[in-house]
């Protein structure tokens, strides 16, 4: 089996994947947010953590999950059987972070991972997959998971070159054209739009696909106390500037218009 | 895709740069003015041929294409980042720059919206250099806050300094009459600041220096009694005790003696407070009919949110700062021009 068979149907389902290109940009603390967000909305909300090398979901949120994604690829639980209840009101699935082996999972692992993820989003509302850093082939087939895909940068250089290279790889290999870009760390509302604009002209000049701005998150040191403090930042600054600005994009997310 | 940023002195040569380094492949992206201030920063994108997913794009429809290159031409500078109107009105990050100096001031956030509206709705200057961003400043200030200077010299000046304890009053009236004295002008100064101990003492000790007429007012009616001797083309400076703004009758017995007609209370404040603090100050003593004020203390504050915030607060116009500052002279109008270069500076700690 191709990895690339498993990825050519456009799928349509209630999933969103949240992925930079780049690392640290703010990918993992936007999927906790935005999952936390729709819990407070009343949504029934899942946070898968993608980031299998290198997961750091639980870490952030300062959880111990007795069972995590290890246990589904070595066969011994269902991924149903791995979800860990987070008290601010929404489900995860952790990864395991640091496992070199989870990076290097087989193809047919992955397709039972696809099938069972699909079955287990049925019994939500919304489910973020938070993906890994790059574009290897791992983040790739997670991606494809997504009906749709949200592309964080920052106005680092290296952020846009690296989302540019997710963003063409979604547009040639996944035919998938539904990218909503977060403009993470904004000084301003101004500057965010300035470095969407930035990404948005590279793409429709190269790739002839134009992104659409999903939102802008401004600056905002709670964030970094709130992940230090492994909490969300809804438990510890839920009125903070970053806060609301995920609260719009969030609502955003939720439209049933936006899919 | 690969990202350069060129920097150059002006757009065009930037243009000329890109041109040369990279043909006309390149797309501009962004392009901004330095952070240091002087010239542009050009960031330019560049489609990589080497690219590893170049063979599978090159057949999709939305994949690259060597005979699509996009070629850029000069309405690129105009059609940037920016709106079309970009080189007329003020640029963002201009505002943002002085934003974010006047926040670190501690500008209260309804001064700084305002200021900032000013701002926004200026020509842009020419150049992001120090000189235009005071000049950008300077000109919002006259917009929007008073200035007006107190004639020292002038003939008949009866000025009455009010303020909290401590605020530099007496102080503020020693250097007023050493300036109208050195100007060769008769002065007489009143105090009115009997209860205090040392009040009259002090100011004695400077009047003394100057040969100055001191006297003592105790109530109203001798105050009243003192002006009418004096010829009224001299000019007075009176004294009074520090009042606390949230004390009713601290004020109202002040206002006994501020409110004798002819009397201009002028509120001395120092800087460096606290803005919330400062406004309330300032409302509490505008209740006296104080239109002016002075600020005191200047080269001890580090901070200067609060009297832009006092000033709006009270509807205050600034007339006089005093401070051992090199950018305030000893001391003198507290001018836009001043203002702006206090606000603009950043002064650390030692």
């Amino acid at each position: 089996m191709e990895l690339d068979e498993t990825m050519t149907t456009l799928p349509n389902n209630n999933i969103i994947a949240i992925a930079s290109g780049k690392g640290g940009v703010g990918k993992t603390w936007l999927s906790i947010t935005l999952s936390h967000l729709f819990a407070r909305s009343g949504r029934r909300a899942l946070l898968f953590d993608g980031d299998i090398g290198l997961a750091n979901v639980d870490v952030q949120l300062g959880l111990m999950p007795k069972k995590d994604l290890g246990n589904v690829f070595d066969g011994k639980a269902t991924l149903e059987e791995v979800i860990t209840h987070y008290n601010g009101g929404f489900d995860i699935i952790a990864g395991r972070s640091g496992s070199t082996r989870l990076a290097s999972v087989s193809l047919q692992s992955l397709s039972r991972i696809k099938e069972q993820m699909l079955g287990v989003a049925k019994n939500y509302d919304m489910v973020i997959i938070d993906l890994g850093a790059g574009i290897e082939q791992y983040v790739q087939f997670m991606a494809s998971i997504a009906s749709r895909c949200v592309v964080v940068i920052t106005d680092e250089p290296t952020s846009l070159t690296d989302a540019y290279a997710f963003i063409k790889l979604c547009t040639t290999k996944l035919q998938n054209p539904n990218i909503q870009i977060v403009v993470n760390q904004a000084q301003t509302q101004k500057d965010g739009e300035r470095t969407f604009a930035a990404l948005s002209k590279a793409c429709e000049n190269f790739l002839k696909v134009k992104p659409t701005l999903l939102g802008i998150v401004r600056k905002d040191n709670k964030v970094r106390d709130a992940i230090r403090s492994q909490s969300s930042l809804l438990e510890k600054a839920p009125h903070t500037l970053a806060a609301t600005d995920a609260a719009l994009i969030s609502v955003k997310l939720m439209q049933p218009t936006n899919t | 895709m690969r990202l350069r940023t060129f920097h150059a002195s002006n757009m065009k040569q930037a243009m000329e740069m890109i041109r040369e380094e990279l043909g006309d492949s390149a797309i501009i992206i962004s392009s901004n003015k330095n952070a240091s201030g002087k010239g542009v920063a050009v960031t330019v994108a560049q489609e990589d041929m080497e690219d590893e997913y170049h063979h599978a794009s090159a057949t999709s429809p939305h994949g690259y294409d060597s005979q699509n290159v996009y070629e850029f031409q000069d309405r690129d500078i105009i059609d940037d980042t920016h709106d079309d109107d970009a080189l007329y009105t003020m640029p963002d990050y201009i505002v943002r720059d002085i934003e974010d100096k006047l926040y670190r001031q501690g500008v209260a956030a309804e001064v700084l919206d305002e200021l900032l509206h000013v701002i926004s709705t200026q020509q842009a200057p020419h150049d992001t250099s120090e000189e235009s961003l005071h000049h950008v400043l300077t000109t919002a200030l006259r917009q929007t806050f008073r200035f007006s200077s107190i004639p020292f010299t002038q003939t008949g000046l009866r000025m009455m300094v009010v303020g909290t304890p401590g605020a530099g009053k007496t102080l503020l009236i020693a250097k007023t009459a050493a300036r109208i004295v050195k100007a060769g002008h008769r002065v007489t100064v009143i105090t009115t600041d009997y209860k205090r101990a040392g009040g009259v003492e002090q100011l004695a000790s400077f009047t003394d220096i100057l040969k100055v007429k001191l006297h003592v007012a105790n109530t109203r009616a001798e105050l009243k009694a003192l002006l009418a001797q004096i010829p009224p083309s001299e000019r007075v400076l009176m004294d009074s005790a520090g009042a606390n703004p949230y004390d009713y009758q601290e004020l109202k017995d002040l206002s006994e003696f501020a409110g004798l007609m002819g009397v201009e209370p002028v509120l001395v404040f120092p800087a460096g407070n606290d803005p919330e603090e400062a406004a309330e100050v300032a409302r509490a003593f505008s209740f006296l009919g104080v239109e002016r004020m002075c600020v005191t203390r200047m080269d001890l504050a580090r901070r200067h949110g609060s009297i832009l915030t006092a000033a709006h607060a009270a509807g205050l116009a600034f007339s006089y700062g005093t401070g051992t500052e090199q950018v305030l002279g000893e001391c003198g109008d507290l001018t836009p021009e001043k203002l702006a270069s206090l606000l603009l500076t950043t002064k650390s700690h030692g």
